[in-house]
C-alpha cells in the first residue's frame, strides 16, 4: 500500500467502504435520508479515487 | 519461482509432462457444465419438476434449458460464437421462460433459501466458466506462437501489504451485499441490494487499481472535481447535523 505512494486514493477507497457500509446500515435501521446521504458520499469518494488513479496511470 | 530459468532460456526445452489434450478439454467443459448443471438443477429443474402444480410449459422450458446447457459447449468447440449463443443466451432464456411459466410458485415460501443461494453461486461460476472457456480447452503448447522453454522468473513481486489490502478489499466487497439483506422493507431492500452490488463491484475495481498503482506517483495536479464535490457533500452533511 505504501508502495503506491498514493495515500489520498487509498483513503478515498477506505472512506467509500465505510460510507457504503454506514449507508446500508442506516437503510436497514429505517433512516432513509441518512442512508442515501452516505451512499451518495460513497459514490463521490469512489469517483474521486477512480478519477485520480486514471489520471496518474495515464502519465 | 523456476530455478535455472535464465539458463534454460538459451534454447528451447520441451515440457517434461506429456500432452494430455483430453484433460484440458474435459477441464474446460467441466468449468461450464458442473456449475451449470447444479444451477439448472437447483433453480430451474427443482421448482419445475418437483412442485406438483407447475405448468407443462415450465417443464418444457427446463428441458430446453438443459439441452442448451449441454449442447452449447459442444458446439462452441468448433463454432465458438454459435456455441456461446446457445450455451449462454438460450440456456438463460429457456430458464427465464421456465421461471416465468412457474409464476407464483417461485414465491419465497415455496423456495428453500439455502438451495436458492447455492444456485445463485452456481450461476456465477457458470458465467465465469464461459468467460475462460476457449482458452481452457486448448493446450498452451499447441499455440504456434508459444515459447517452449522454462518459465521466466518474475522481475518483481508484490509486497505482502498489497495482498493484505486486497484481502480486506475482497472481504468488504463480499460483506456489503450481505449487509443489504438487513433491509426488510421491499422497495428500500431492492435499492439496498442494487447499491450494495454496484458498490462492491466499483470498490473492487477502483481499490485494486489503487493497490497496484506504480510506486513513483508523479507529483502532478490530479483532477480535483470529484474531491471538491465530495468535500462539499460532507460539509453539507456536517452543516445539517449542526443545525
Amino acid at each position: 500500500m505504501a508502495r503506491s505512494g498514493n495515500a489520498i486514493s487509498l483513503g478515498l477507497v477506505i472512506l467509500a467502504t465505510g460510507a457504503l457500509a454506514h449507508g446500508l446500515w442506516a437503510l436497514a435501521e429505517g433512516a432513509d435520508l441518512s442512508g442515501l446521504y452516505w451512499l451518495v458520499a460513497a459514490l463521490l469518494a469512489l469517483g474521486a479515487a477512480s478519477d485520480r488513479e486514471r489520471f496518474l496511470a495515464a502519465r | 519461482m523456476v530455478d535455472g530459468a535464465l539458463g534454460a532460456a538459451a534454447g528451447p526445452e520441451l515440457p517434461a509432462t506429456p500432452h494430455r489434450p483430453w484433460f484440458f478439454q474435459a477441464r474446460g467443459l467441466a468449468t461450464i457444465l458442473l456449475p451449470g448443471t447444479y444451477a439448472w438443477g437447483a433453480t430451474v429443474a427443482w421448482p419445475a419438476f418437483l412442485i406438483p402444480s407447475s405448468s407443462p410449459i415450465a417443464r418444457l422450458g427446463a428441458v430446453a434449458a438443459a439441452l442448451a446447457l449441454f449442447s452449447g459447449p459442444l458446439i462452441a468447440r468448433t463454432h465458438l460464437r454459435i456455441g456461446r449463443a446457445v450455451g449462454v443466451l438460450f440456456f438463460v432464456g429457456f430458464s427465464a421462460a421456465a421461471w416465468g411459466a412457474l409464476g407464483a410458485e417461485l414465491q419465497t415460501p415455496h423456495l428453500d433459501p439455502v438451495r436458492a443461494a447455492l444456485g445463485a453461486l452456481a450461476w456465477g461460476l457458470f458465467a465465469l466458466g464461459w468467460g475462460t472457456f476457449p482458452g481452457r480447452t486448448r493446450l498452451p503448447e499447441d499455440d504456434p506462437h508459444a515459447l517452449l522453454s522454462a518459465r521466466l522468473p518474475p522481475r518483481a513481486r508484490l509486497p505482502p501489504g498489497v495482498a493484505v489490502g486486497f484481502a480486506a478489499l475482497l472481504i468488504s466487497a463480499l460483506a456489503l451485499p450481505l449487509l443489504a439483506w438487513r433491509v426488510e422493507r421491499s422497495g428500500v431492500a431492492l435499492l439496498a441490494h442494487a447499491a450494495a452490488l454496484a458498490g462492491s463491484v466499483a470498490l473492487l475495481s477502483v481499490g485494486s487499481r489503487v493497490l497496484l498503482a506504480p510506486k513513483a506517483a508523479p507529483r502532478a495536479a490530479a483532477p480535483r472535481l470529484w474531491l471538491w464535490l465530495l468535500g462539499a457533500w460532507l460539509a453539507l452533511g456536517a452543516l445539517v447535523r449542526l443545525l
